[in-house]
């Protein structure tokens, strides 16, 4: 039987995981033995871009499952070293605190949860809401650091700032032959 | 219970998949072996990264990253068995960047502009290629990258240059949306082409 030692508090670092509005998470889960190849079937049958099962949660910037069976060695001067256990590794950048994040990925991704990390030893399920957090707290690795080049721009801005670029060239554009009195009135109804 | 897992392979699992991209995203994983020494120096290089912000703008002064992280493995949590307890020899750095578009159009930039950033993280640590040349690094990120199950990105169509023109672009236009409606028409068209002339460059 597995289990999950009881703990409180994340194993996190100060500051590393959140430069800005945007948070990191890094969590490294180990792999029930024999389960390496349909965790990876499982992961490849995940619809991608746009109706990837992250696209549900707003606040995702990133969000990433990859497979560490083994780490690389590097040859020579290093010494033979490596896991005793396969991993899988989940990341993910967000708007928020790490705790909303992961209260987001259990509710709306809870299928999608435990057929993922239903292959990894000690997984309690999406549907054990306190287990599932305490879960993904053990096994997370402090980011010693994590920058980001717009730190405090939230995915709903920049998706809104997309938006209103190409509204913006639209009105700039019919605005050229237009007068004082109607590039006012126009702007404030199409901008309003 | 015996180790299950393959013993010291020499390429990342995955890495010649090309999994990493979802629209212009890129996505580059990496862990490498590091010395005792260099982990305590990495300490004390990212404590000050994250408390200096002369050193993150340094970091991530290209225009074409989007998020970097870093974080040193030593140890894995325990979860009971079947799992093993693990020991490593090394200490790891887990190293993951989102760039835009392919990482093999920036190599030359890394070996060529800031190879001396990246002795400073990564040292001279085994088989570390230290560029330049560029083609040496390139083949260890080849080798290195591990290739993502599943990515996904929120903004796939921005790249991240058109990310940061697109927030100031928002928090431009807003207070001048704002002001609209109280200013004359004369006033309003002043401001409008002042705005636009401000902006063109997001546009």
């Amino acid at each position: 039987m597995t289990r999950v030692p009881e703990l409180a508090e994340a194993r996190r670092g100060p500051m590393g995981d959140a430069p800005g509005l945007v948070s990191a998470l890094t969590v490294w889960t180990p792999i029930i033995p024999g389960h390496l190849e349909a965790l990876e079937r499982e992961l490849d049958s995940l619809p991608n871009g746009d109706g990837s099962p992250a696209a549900r949660i707003e606040t995702t910037h990133l969000f990433r499952w990859l497979l560490v069976p083994q780490l690389v060695h590097q040859g020579p001067p290093m010494k033979p070293d490596g896991l005793r256990n396969q991993y899988l590794v989940f990341t993910a950048a967000f708007d928020g605190s790490p705790e909303e994040y992961v209260e987001a990925v259990r509710t709306r991704l809870a299928a999608e949860c435990d057929a993922i990390w239903g292959h990894c030893i000690g997984y309690p399920g999406a549907a054990n809401g306190e287990a599932f957090t305490r879960y993904l707290n053990h096994n997370r690795l402090p980011n010693s650091l994590f920058l980001s080049t717009f730190p405090d721009a939230s995915v709903a801005e920049i998706r809104a700032g997309v938006e209103l670029k190409r509204r913006l060239v639209e009105f700039a554009v019919a605005a050229q032959a237009m007068d004082a009195e109607e590039l006012q009135r126009t702007f404030c109804e199409t901008f309003a | 219970m015996a180790a299950i897992a393959p013993p010291e392979p020499t390429t990342a699992h995955g890495a010649a998949d090309g999994r990493n991209l979802h629209g212009r995203m890129m996505a580059l994983t990496f862990i490498t072996p590091i010395s005792l020494r260099r982990d305590i120096w990495l300490k004390v290089l990212m404590w000050h990264a994250r408390h200096f912000k002369m050193i993150k703008k340094h970091i991530v002064k290209f225009p074409f990253m989007y998020f970097l992280r870093w974080a040193i493995l030593h140890d894995l949590p325990y979860n009971g068995p079947p799992q093993e307890k693990e020991r490593l020899r090394y200490r790891y750095l887990f190293f993951q960047a989102d760039f835009d578009g392919p990482w093999e159009e920036y190599v030359d930039a890394f070996a060529y502009v800031i190879p001396m950033d990246l002795k400073v993280v990564w040292g001279v640590g085994p088989a570390y290629p230290a560029p330049p040349p560029a083609t040496t690094l390139r083949k260890y990120i080849a080798r290195n990258n591990f290739a993502n199950g599943h990515f996904y990105c929120g903004y796939p169509d921005c790249s991240a240059g058109t990310v940061l023109s697109v927030v100031d672009l928002k928090r431009r236009f807003e207070p001048f949306a704002k002001r609209a409606p109280s200013l004359t028409p004369e006033a309003f068209q002043r401001e409008w082409r002042e705005f636009v002339t401000a902006v063109q460059k997001d546009l």
